[in-house]
């Protein structure tokens, strides 16, 4: 299969490039460094957050993935396709017969894992640090959970970058399109979500806290972190589920299945 | 391929329509043969729709009308496309580079050595792409074209930016590859660069094909006389133009002619004047040089426009 050679290709080719060396450190500092810091049993979180099972620990260093794995698929895909356009390498790829259906899934798979399998393979260090310093590990139902959402958030970061960079004329517009994305699900989404509230009749300042928290629910379908975390709770028994597992299930799919569509289409009508 | 037409889309100028297109420049009713072992010269000047066609022919762009013998994918399995001036970059390998290509042919039999052997890169190979020369970067792009043995390969101004020497290199290897069966098309504005080694040439301007033939048969279709350029030292004679280290000037009359004529007047040297493209599109439509090469806007690309068609 042409495609998944040229995606191990890709791989191998992002796996070992300077952007990585800068990157590793950065992934090992923020995942292991959270699984150290929150497995230390006389931690005290301020919002009272309680660390009570091995999994809570998993859950909320996840946090932690969200600000250093998804800022590394960003930094990785920025220039995944306007780089080739630019130099006109473009040309000669869409020149070759591989459908372009493959080349957008090898493009996808290579930029997807030169940043989820050592994110994963630091995650599995960092869940035998909390078991070693907890002194419990997680349910290997839960630990599958987490990897396999932690893979599918960096998944979707990486169509979203993608589909930036192929709609980019040049390579600061796709990393400004890309960052800010991420700004969006990262750092703003609370102030979307306030917006949203206030446009709903919702109070924010918390005289209608049931309100808010179901609203906040479902507006969290519509950002990659918000959905990511949605699951990972769905493991928390003493947290109160407001999403049904179908709407979460539905949510995930077209995470997964709109932004690659749309990529594959637009690769597919692209021209040099 | 018969009656092919292109033309490029463009998003609607109306901000409250923004993803509405409307038809652009390209290229209108193209006929073009290519045989097995024939090297043809695609000529014309900028902006006259050559890298367009290539592009089509590539399979790159869809064909709107008309009629290419093969599909898209086939195409692409078939011929080999070397785009304009690649900015090869990054840390990849020369092999590392061809290896990516040959993944997309999935053709992981092809022996790349040989291929980066026969481009002249064999002292390179393991040369980062962002170390490359100029010329090297060419080769590459030739050797990228290469890759699956295609039965075809399009060249868009595969000369630009190369030294004369290489040039000479790029000519023998292209026309080694036509001598083992290989149609090629080649692209360039500059006739001198291709008359020497091409079988045909294909005459462009706005988008549309003006002449298809040996060059000896479009000069004479087209009712160009061959001039003859005349140097010499001393007082320069009529028609001529004085530099420091003598005359110079442009006729049409025959050699023994000149002979006659010049002889004591200081004449040196006589040979022909270089055909250029700027003689041809005059030729062909009348237009001084001005107006068909200078002159060239993407509007003037467009064909007039008919009653109720965009422009």
């Amino acid at each position: 299969m042409s495609w998944t050679q040229l995606s191990l290709h890709g791989f191998k080719e992002r796996f070992f490039s300077s952007r990585m060396k800068i990157l590793w450190p950065l992934l090992s500092m923020f995942i292991l460094g959270a699984a150290w810091g929150l497995s230390d049993p006389n931690i005290r979180l301020p919002a009272q957050i309680p660390l009570d099972s091995a999994y809570s620990i998993l859950y909320v260093s996840s946090a932690f993935i969200l600000l250093s794995a998804t800022l590394g698929v960003v930094f990785v895909s920025f220039d995944g396709i306007s780089r080739d356009r630019i130099s006109g390498v473009l040309d000669i790829k869409l020149s070759q017969p591989i459908s372009r259906n493959q080349l957008t899934t090898s493009m996808i798979i290579s930029h997807w894992a030169t940043v989820a399998i050592p994110t994963i393979c630091l995650s599995i260090i960092a869940i035998f640090i909390i078991g070693e310093r907890f002194g419990q590990y997680p349910y290997f139902s839960e630990v599958l959970i987490y990897l396999g959402f932690t893979g599918l958030v960096l998944l979707w970061y990486t169509l979203i970058q993608l589909l930036a960079s192929s709609w980019a004329e040049d390579m600061g517009s796709s990393l400004a399109l890309g960052l800010g994305a991420w700004m969006l699900f990262t750092l703003l989404w609370l102030l979307l979500t306030s917006v949203v509230a206030g446009l709903s009749g919702v109070a924010v300042d918390g005289s209608e806290i049931e309100k808010w928290s179901d609203l906040q629910s479902q507006v969290d379908l519509f950002s990659p972190n918000g959905l990511y975390h949605l699951v990972l709770e769905t493991q928390i028994q003493n947290i109160d589920q407001r999403n049904s597992n179908i709407s979460l299930i539905i949510a995930t799919c077209m995470w997964t299945i709109v932004p690659w569509y749309l990529l594959a289409r637009r690769v597919k009508s692209m021209q040099p | 391929m018969e009656n092919v037409t292109f033309r490029h889309l463009h998003p609607s100028p109306n901000i409250l329509t923004p993803w509405k297109k409307r038809l652009g420049p390209g290229i209108h009713h193209i006929s073009l043969d290519l045989s097995p072992g024939e090297i043809v010269g695609l000529i014309g000047p900028n902006g006259s729709g050559k890298t367009t066609l290539i592009r089509v022919i590539a399979g790159l762009y869809q064909e709107m009308e008309g009629n290419i013998n093969l599909n898209s994918i086939k195409r692409r399995e078939r011929i080999g496309f070397m785009p304009e001036q690649v900015r090869w970059e990054g840390k990849k390998t020369v092999f590392g580079q061809l290896k990516e290509i040959s993944h997309m042919q999935n053709k992981n039999n092809t022996d790349l050595n040989k291929l980066i052997k026969l481009v002249g890169l064999n002292s390179q190979s393991n040369t980062m792409l962002k170390n490359l020369s100029q010329g090297m970067r060419q080769r590459l792009s030739l050797a990228c074209a290469l890759v699956g043995s295609p039965d075809y390969l399009v060249l868009d101004e595969p000369m630009n930016g190369l030294d004369p020497l290489a040039q000479k290199a790029f000519v023998n290897l292209i026309s080694q590859l036509a001598k083992n069966g290989m149609g090629i098309l080649i692209s360039s504005h500059r006739v001198q660069e291709l008359k020497h080694f091409c079988d045909k040439m294909a005459l462009m301007h706005q988008g549309q094909m003006l002449a298809f033939d040996t060059l000896e048969v479009i000069s004479e279709n087209l009712g160009i006389e061959m001039k003859n350029v005349i140097e010499g030292d001393g007082e320069p004679p009529e028609n001529t133009t004085s530099y420091l280290d003598g005359w110079r000037g442009e006729t049409e009359i025959s050699p023994e002619e000149i002979i006659e004529r010049y002889a004591h007047k200081g004449l040196k040297f006589i040979y022909p004047s270089p055909l250029d493209i700027a003689d041809l599109i005059k030729a062909a439509t009348g237009l001084g040089s001005e107006e068909g090469s200078m002159d060239i806007t993407l509007q003037s690309m467009i064909p007039r426009r008919e009653i109720g068609e965009d422009e």
